[in-house]
């Protein structure tokens, strides 16, 4: 009886959760919208607000993602403010086209943090964005950005008389806010330049995730948030918003009726050549690949040596050290490294300048470190008992007897595992863009930013990281090869010894 | 004090739940050759690994040339240095090749350099015969071989002792012979030895004094001519003899007979009795105490039946104790069950003793087959 009625709760759950999910969808000029795609905050309140839960509103990270959605129909609607519709069409995007009326308005504005510090930056900035506006250039400005246009970015001459501005910014809202060969292009760095100028300040700026960089502007890292950030109450209870500095319409966009006819190899060409050619961006490509390599490059070498530094360490039975060491080892395992890499650079390192590749250095050799401890324990285990009697029976100690009998048998068994370790970390770096480090994966994100293309450097760097992997492998084989006593020559064993 | 290399006073070694070494005492003199036995688990192996101490005693003291290596703070790395061990399994490091297994502790230990450790490794392995192995790695060797190796790096070492801790126990039969004549040919240098085995032939041809341990200590200890010829005490007559013992205790008249039927047949399977002498076993054991010696012995009677088996010379030796006044049971009136004893056994003897048991019948019962020699 009892199991009947948990069934039949069980089965009424599931209908009422089906239920719930599945979204009626609703007619908007002619057109059935089911699935709305778009970034949280503003534009999905319009979406709320309009057509309240008769659709699913899809949550996605950037424009690129979000045409890519829509190309694929995995949503039918884009919810998204004119002038980044603009930017697309301007980019040479055809198969798109605004639906129906405006939504509803979405403001746009800087990010300060709480602080005396941020206040009075905030104050400076809403006074000078009030006398553009009294002087009509900002109307100006508007006028020019708002077609979508992203011409190459002239980067201005700053005094930096006052003082440096530290910014944090994703670069890749074009037209507001994007980056171009390195430099920082849009409405919002022209208002950030012009505003550097008449106040005599000149500015830095860092590139991480929306999420991260409001993150880092609370905490004191950076000074402004420079984001197209959009306006709610609720961010504002956390941040400190500067006056609106830019008002659009939010429009429903979708894909066109008609195909654009162009053939498959033009628009591949066309796709390659935005992707890696136009602003040098297989610079970028390579700068990002570089980085990745490093990261990973260091972090293997030093987390080798500090994993065998802990190892000896350990054999040495100091019972404190060793309870210390496996509760670390337990406390590393059970952290998803994203946690961890933010924990070290917004807690951990908050205030002080340090850079985000360092960071990362550190924190992934600190987790590369521990697990060749781990593998060289159990490595170490699946030697013979014997062998270490042997060597103790002849007169070495403890330590000798490890180091020059037990260790060099256990690379074998250590091996193979630790070359798998390499590539899991080599992939696992791909998530240090969260601290304003631009490896690979985060190159990646900025071009599709800026391109509105998900397909093409998504391609590109899974090359790129297959090339990675495959260097380290082949790297690590030769190591192998190298350490294995078996391959050594008579000459080598006999060296120094008259045969 | 004495010119003893080695001296034990009251070792004791235990374990959680087990204590092998009870109290051990022992002198080695120097060039002695000892041959060290015992059944399973007695203890052999521990005394070993305490006179290198790769394990620390409980209680006791251990002297090397006067010198207490069981006092605290002893570096036992440097001891180790003077001592050679010999392990069943060989342990030869396996990433490194013949010569380098020989050289490895003379050059890093003992400071000396390639060349002279080079050379001093290739004329002991052509004294072991493998000259031509150096470069040979250890599981490109037959187990013998490697056995061989490991003598030759422990000898490298210049040791004092030489433990050997059953060396042949892991080998193929055929290549036992090998190993124990590079052990004679060791021993012939002068070497001062122990070696634990099992091989009683061996430790016979071999030593020059055998310990026989037993009861958590060295319960025998003479020459090997009097440990295997003239053992002076029961358990290593035992030992030495293989005997297999079975002993039944009867006391009361109302005794299980049927339990003591079963326990002789399960004796006579467990240890390969051939199937005429258990049955004379049983037969004798009916006639003889139910129907001779329970009629007769005063209330409580109380009879100690012994059998011991040799397998060698397939005879069982049967003894019988039994309480009251001295009596032989064979001058009882019973005729057809004295024929019948008369007609399972040999050697029949009694002998009056004193004690709790004082009456004690002995005899023999052999395979049809078998001659008896005694």
């Amino acid at each position: 009886m009892a199991r009947k009625v948990i069934w039949l709760l069980l089965l009424s759950l599931f209908l009422l959760t089906g239920l719930c999910c599945a979204a009626k969808g609703v007619m908007v000029d002619g057109q059935e919208i089911r699935r709305i795609g778009g970034w949280p905050a503003k534009s999905e309140e319009h979406v709320r607000a309009n057509f309240h839960d008769d659709i699913e509103y899809v949550y996605l990270a950037t424009i690129g993602d979000m045409m890519e959605a829509l190309r694929q129909r995995k949503i039918d609607a884009i919810a998204m403010s004119r002038v980044f519709f603009n930017a697309l069409c301007a980019e040479g995007e055809k198969g798109i086209a605004v639906l129906g009326d405006p939504i509803g308005q979405t403001n746009y504005a800087f990010v300060f943090a709480y602080s005396e510090h941020g206040d009075r930056l905030r104050g400076e900035f809403n006074a000078f964005l009030r006398t553009l506006k009294e002087s009509g250039a900002l109307d100006e400005m508007k006028g020019r950005w708002i077609s979508g246009e992203t011409p190459p970015v002239e980067p201005p001459n700053l005094s930096g008389e006052n003082g440096t501005l530290a910014i944090a910014t994703d670069g890749s809202c074009p037209p507001l806010i994007y980056l171009s060969d390195g430099k920082l292009g849009g409405y919002e760095a022209e208002l950030l330049e012009r505003f550097c100028m008449e106040r005599g300040y000149d500015f830095k700026f860092t590139v991480a995730n929306f999420e991260a960089n409001l993150a880092s502007v609370s905490n004191g890292q950076n000074d402004i948030g420079i984001n197209a950030a959009e306006y709610t109450p609720e961010r504002a209870e956390t941040f400190r918003f500067s006056d609106v500095t830019f008002t659009d319409d939010c429009v429903l966009v979708v894909r066109a009726k008609k195909g654009t006819g162009e053939g498959i190899w033009a628009t591949l060409k066309e796709k390659i050549e935005r992707a890696l050619i136009r602003e040098n961006r297989w610079k970028m490509m390579l700068s990002g690949m570089g980085l990745t390599l490093t990261i990973t490059l260091s972090s293997v070498i030093l987390g080798t040596l500090l994993g065998f530094g802990l190892c000896f360490a350990y054999r040495e039975g100091y019972s404190l050290l060793n309870r210390a060491l496996d509760l670390f080892s337990r406390f590393l395992a059970g952290m998803p490294v994203v946690v961890l890499l933010m924990v070290f650079y917004y807690i951990v390192f908050s205030g002080m300048n340090v850079n985000g590749v360092i960071v990362s250095v550190l924190v992934f050799s600190l987790l590369f470190a521990f697990s060749v401890f781990g593998l060289l324990q159990s490595g170490a285990a699946s030697v013979a008992k014997g062998q270490t009697e042997a060597a103790l029976a002849l007169g070495f100690s403890e330590r000798q007897a490890f180091r020059k009998f037990v260790l060099p048998q256990a690379i074998r068994t250590f091996f193979p595992a630790y070359q798998t370790e390499i590539v899991t970390l080599l992939k696992s770096t791909s998530i240090v863009g969260y601290i304003a480090v631009q490896d690979l994966t985060k190159v990646a994100d900025l071009i599709r930013a800026r391109t509105f293309d998900a397909f093409m450097p998504l391609i590109v760097i899974s090359v790129l990281y297959l090339i990675l992997t495959w260097l380290f492998q082949r790297i690590t084989d030769w190591m192998l090869t190298k350490l294995n006593p078996r391959n050594r020559t008579a000459d080598e064993i006999l060296r120094g010894v008259r045969p | 004090m004495s010119g003893a290399l080695l001296r034990i006073e009251h070792l004791k070694k235990e374990y959680p739940g087990v204590t092998p070494l009870k109290d051990v005492n022992l002198t080695v003199n120097e060039g002695e050759i000892i041959a060290v036995i015992g059944s399973s688990g007695c203890g052999k192996s521990t005394l070993l690994r305490q006179i290198n101490q790769m394990e620390r005693a409980t209680a006791g003291k251990i002297f090397l040339r006067d010198e207490e290596i069981t006092a605290p703070g002893y570096r036992t790395d440097l001891l180790r240095q003077k001592i050679g061990m010999i392990f069943q399994s060989f342990n030869l490091f396996s990433h490194l090749t013949v010569v380098e297994n020989i050289m490895a502790a003379p050059v890093e230990l003992l400071g000396r350099s390639r060349q002279e450790a080079y050379d001093r490794a290739k004329e002991l392995a052509a004294k072991v015969g493998l000259s031509q192995k150096l470069l040979s790695y250890p599981d490109e060797l037959s187990g013998g071989q490697q056995q061989r190796i490991a003598i030759v790096r422990a000898l490298a070492m210049e040791p004092e002792i030489l433990l050997f801790d059953e060396p042949t126990s892991a080998l193929d039969p055929t290549m036992v012979g090998e190993v124990e004549t590079v052990i004679r040919k060791v021993a012939e240098m002068g070497v001062t030895m122990m070696i634990v085995t099992h091989d009683m032939e061996f430790a016979r041809k071999i030593s020059t004094r055998v310990l026989y341990m037993d009861e958590g200590g060295v319960y025998e200890d003479g020459s090997p001519e009097q440990i295997f010829e003239r053992p002076q005490r029961e358990k290593t007559r035992q030992f030495i003899h293989r005997l297999k013992v079975l002993t039944l205790s009867v006391e009361s008249r109302e005794f299980d007979f049927i339990g003591c039927h079963i326990a002789i047949e399960a004796f006579g399977q467990k240890n390969g009795l051939p199937n005429d002498v258990v049955r004379s076993l049983m037969l004798l054991f009916e006639e003889l105490v139910t129907q001779l010696l329970l009629a007769r012995l005063p209330e409580p009677p109380r009879i100690l039946w012994t059998v011991e088996y040799e397998p060698k010379s397939e005879c069982a030796e049967v003894s019988v104790r039994y309480n009251g006044e001295p009596f032989d049971v064979m001058e009882s009136d019973n005729e057809i069950s004295l024929r019948i004893v008369r007609g399972s056994a040999a050697n029949i003897r009694y002998t009056a003793e004193k004690g709790e048991l004082p009456n004690c019948l002995s005899l023999i019962v052999c395979h049809h087959e078998a001659i008896v020699d005694r």
